[in-house]
């Protein structure tokens, strides 16, 4: 019982098996049988993916290569020459003209040639060398947001490129210059070592000992003088007078005295006693000559130190100021160290139609012809698919309308709707995103009707073909979901390969996001875009025309 | 009365199949004519070829006095149609949509204002006009469809199976309406495969099977066609294919076909057919209940002529 109420709560009923096998393949069949026979609806359905895939496939994740680009060389040095020859080998750009003048440029950009424009001002060269910052103005045309993003990313890797080839320059001059002055700085090291090491030591050393044996000799000298006092005092005789007086003992006034004393000397035992103490002061006077001939050479070697010293001193002087210097270039090398840090070039990147644009404003545009397209696609099935399918239609058939009328009156209708919903689009844009309508406002609208009036008759003409709304919609799936993706708002053109950029850039999606582009953002008359209003314009009048080929009063 | 429909040779293929196939029809101004048949005898296909709503293939249309083919939108102007299916705006009130098939009549406003309210008290709806058609009732949809019809004043109103699907009292009522039309004068091409109603309405009667014409004329000539025969009803409880075969091969039985317990026989005239029935049963153990001659109707012409039973197909 249990288990019979839990397959009833799986809405399982008695005589009823769960899961019949044969029963879920015969459901299987008929669906199949079902989508078989309804072509129209099959068939795009199948194509779907396949479209999907081969536009994801091919633009994701690829960069655009070759976008036409133009430069104009105000400087015209070796260097702005060598950067104009780099930016040649740019993949992303393909830099197709060489302008005179940014104005010149700028005719080129808005006449659709150029999606960027690179100027090297005046002074690039001179700047550069004399290592200043130098500047490179990029503009781009921000029509194909995503365009102009990759353009901007790839000259901003460029310019930051020659940048840093600059800097390294830059930084191996100085370099050079450091190692200058570390060599600087090894010499006058070497130079000091070897002054204190040796020779200042060597003197300091002779002089120590040099001053010991002079204070010895003071001394002995000191004794020698105290004696020979005690001698003098009894010892004058006339025959020491000329000793006494002789030049080495002129100084020695004790000497002096003790020789005047000894002239007065009287006795022989005196005499004895005076000429013993005087041989042995005559020895000590020996000694002191020596010891002055000492004192002499002691003198000469303090010169020669004091000499070595002064050289020593002019040397310190000279090691100071090779040190100065080198401190002076070390200084400078590191001033300019926070120079080199800042890029040589400055990449100055301008929008080309107003610098207050902000994203929206570029987006808008293409954006626009989208959803107008969309809207009048999607909206279609109900038109005439639909009535044709709830019977509707054939009530009108039984009256003597013309196909003309009620194709125009049911196309009016929604190129009436299309035009409002889109004004209130480009309204809702200008009051939340703060989006500015640079050209006439009524040639905007103008133009937004032309396009709807292609979009709505691509709608009528799928109506027209479909038996009802069920086959209406993979139909216009089929046309208007490549639309998304060839109009250039998420994907951009330019990574598509050849054949799809070819179908993206003859699609009238792409001539109305111009046309719209030129009024509404750069400000353009309508007869600047006349090119892409008569293409609409034709569009709009083959739709049509196709659509009452197509549309058939037969009711089956 | 002048013919206000003539067709010769009237052809219409899809592909290689033959929908219609050579169809010659006069219809006399202030007709009921019906067209009699089973779906896909080729009645529906027939109505828009006058209709201009679907192309000939071959042969002549005249309706109204205009060409079909040549002349669409003068045919246009003088038609009123009722189609099988619901024709008209579901999202618009009756007032909306009259006005809308009004406008593309080429009818000045007043007149459409003034058609609008006549209309709609004539089937009935004048107090739904202003209620979205899309919550109608079958019956009161098709209603509203008649009023379409009518609004431009059209001198043929064509109706094709306009009570398929009805409950019974709104059928009885738009019968009714189509009798009142009718009798004021205006032509009305009616199909059903609903002999009974055929047989009611109907001044005269084409019935259709295959895309031909096989018998015409009034309910009562084509009636006549099988007077010839006798139909006997038996009763016989467990009638099996072995006692259908046996009293087939009696030999004044033209047809036996079976409706339940019940035996239909077409009988030429013979005598002891009575005899011979009973005799049959009682040799074969077959209990009878009831043994009837009935007047033959017009599923009974139909059957006669094209030899099959009359249910759908």
């Amino acid at each position: 019982m249990a288990k019979k109420g839990k397959l009833q709560h799986l809405g399982v009923d008695a005589g009823e098996t769960l899961l019949d096998l044969e029963k879920v393949k015969a459901i299987i069949r008929k669906n199949w049988f079902v989508l078989r026979s309804d072509r129209m609806r099959l068939v795009p359905m199948m194509m779907f993916p396949v479209i999907m895939i081969v536009i994801f496939g091919y633009t994701s994740g690829v960069t655009p290569k070759n976008l036409p680009a133009a430069l104009v060389d105000y400087d015209n040095s070796v260097l702005s020459n060598e950067v104009a020859g780099q930016l040649q080998a740019l993949q992303v750009l393909a830099i197709e003209h060489r302008f005179g003048s940014e104005s010149e440029g700028k005719r080129a950009m808005d006449a659709g040639q150029i999606q960027a424009l690179i100027i090297i001002p005046p002074g690039f060269g001179k700047d550069v060398s004399e290592g200043r910052q130098a500047s490179i103005r990029l503009l781009v045309d921000e029509s194909e947001p995503s365009i102009a993003q990759i353009a901007k990313s790839s000259v901003a890797v460029f310019v930051k490129g020659v940048s840093s080839k600059i800097s390294l320059q830059r930084l191996s001059e100085q370099q050079r210059k450091a190692q200058y002055a570390r060599q600087q700085l090894a010499s006058v090291q070497t130079a000091l070592l070897y002054a204190d090491g040796t020779q200042a030591d060597a003197y300091r050393l002779s002089l120590q000992s040099l001053a010991l044996a002079q204070s010895r000799l003071s001394s002995n000298i000191k004794s020698a003088q105290a004696s020979a006092q005690a001698v003098a005092a009894g010892l004058s005789t006339p025959s020491n007078q000329d000793l006494l007086r002789s030049p080495e003992f002129q100084e020695r006034t004790a000497l002096q005295d003790a020789a005047a004393r000894a002239a007065q000397v009287k006795s022989i035992a005196q005499q004895q006693s005076l000429l013993a103490q005087m041989a042995a002061y005559n020895a000590l006077a020996g000694r002191d000559a020596a010891a002055i001939k000492q004192v002499a050479l002691v003198r000469a070697q303090m010169a020669q130190w004091k000499a070595a010293d002064a050289a020593d001193a002019a040397q310190d002087e000279s090691a100071s100021r090779t040190l100065a210097s080198v401190d002076d270039v070390l200084e400078r090398i590191g001033s300019q160290d926070t120079s080199i840090l800042s890029d040589p070039i400055h990449l100055e990147q301008e929008a080309a139609y107003g610098q207050n644009r902000q994203g929206i404003d570029f987006l808008l545009p293409s954006l626009l012809a989208l959803i107008i397209f969309q809207g009048a696609t999607q909206g279609m099935g109900r038109a005439i698919a639909g009535e044709r399918k709830d019977g509707s239609l054939t009530r009108v058939f039984l009256t003597p309308t013309s196909n003309v009328t009620i194709l125009v009156g049911t196309q009016l209708f929604y190129i009436i709707f299309e035009t409002i919903r889109s004004s209130f689009i480009v309204f809702l844009a200008i009051l939340l995103f703060g989006v500015r309508i640079s050209g006439s406002i009524l040639e905007t609208l103008f133009i937004i009707a032309l396009f709807a009036a292609g979009s709505v008759g691509v709608g009528m003409l799928l109506s027209a073909m479909a038996k009802g709304e069920e086959q209406y919609m993979p139909l216009a799936m089929m046309v208007s979901l490549p639309m998304v993706f060839l109009a250039g708002v998420f994907l951009p053109i330019q990574t598509m390969p050849g054949p799809l950029k070819a179908l993206a850039t003859v699609i009238p999606i792409h001539f109305a996001g111009n046309a719209l582009r030129g009024v509404m953002i750069k400000g353009f008359s309508i007869l600047t875009v006349l090119p892409d209003i008569a293409y609409l314009a034709g569009f709009a009048l083959l739709t049509f025309v196709v659509s009452l080929i197509v549309f058939k009063r037969e009711v089956l | 009365m002048a013919d206000v429909i003539e067709t010769q040779e009237l052809v219409k293929k899809f592909g290689e199949f033959t929908a219609v196939d050579g169809l010659d029809l006069r219809i006399r101004t202030g007709e009921l004519f019906g067209f009699l048949g089973p779906n896909g005898a080729g009645k529906t296909t027939t109505i828009r070829m006058l209709t201009t709503l679907s192309s000939i293939t071959s042969g002549s249309a005249t309706v109204a006095g205009f060409d079909v083919p040549s002349q669409p939108a003068r045919v246009r102007e003088r038609i009123g149609v009722v189609p099988q299916q619901f024709s008209l705006f579901e999202e618009l009130t009756p007032v909306e949509n009259l006005w809308y098939i009004g406008k593309l009549n080429g009818m000045p406003e007043a007149e459409i204002k003034a058609r609008t309210t006549e209309l709609l008290k004539v089937v009935t709806l004048h107090d739904k006009k202003d209620v979205k058609s899309g919550g109608f009732s079958g019956g009161m949809k098709q209603r509203l469809s008649v009023a379409a019809g009518l609004l431009h004043t059209p001198e043929i109103l064509f109706m094709d199976e306009p009570t398929t699907g009805l409950d019974p009292q709104s059928r009885i009522a738009l019968r009714e309406l189509t009798q009142e039309l009718n009798g004021q004068g205006i032509t009305i091409i009616y199909t059903t495969h609903d002999m009974e109603e055929a047989d009611k309405l109907c001044d005269r009667i084409a019935v259709m099977d295959h895309g031909r014409i096989i018998a015409e004329g009034t309910s009562s000539e084509l009636k006549h066609k099988i007077t010839q025969h006798k139909l006997i009803e038996v009763e016989v409880v467990d009638p099996d294919e072995a006692l259908l075969q046996a009293v087939k091969d009696l030999d004044f039985v033209q047809g036996v076909r079976k409706e339940g317990d019940v035996l239909i026989l077409q009988a030429s005239k013979a005598d002891d057919a009575f005899y011979k029935l009973t005799d049959l049963f009682r040799k074969r153990k077959k209990q009878v209940h009831e043994i009837r001659i009935r007047e033959p109707s017009l599923e009974d012409v139909f059957i006669q002529l094209t030899k099959k039973d009359l249910r759908d197909e």
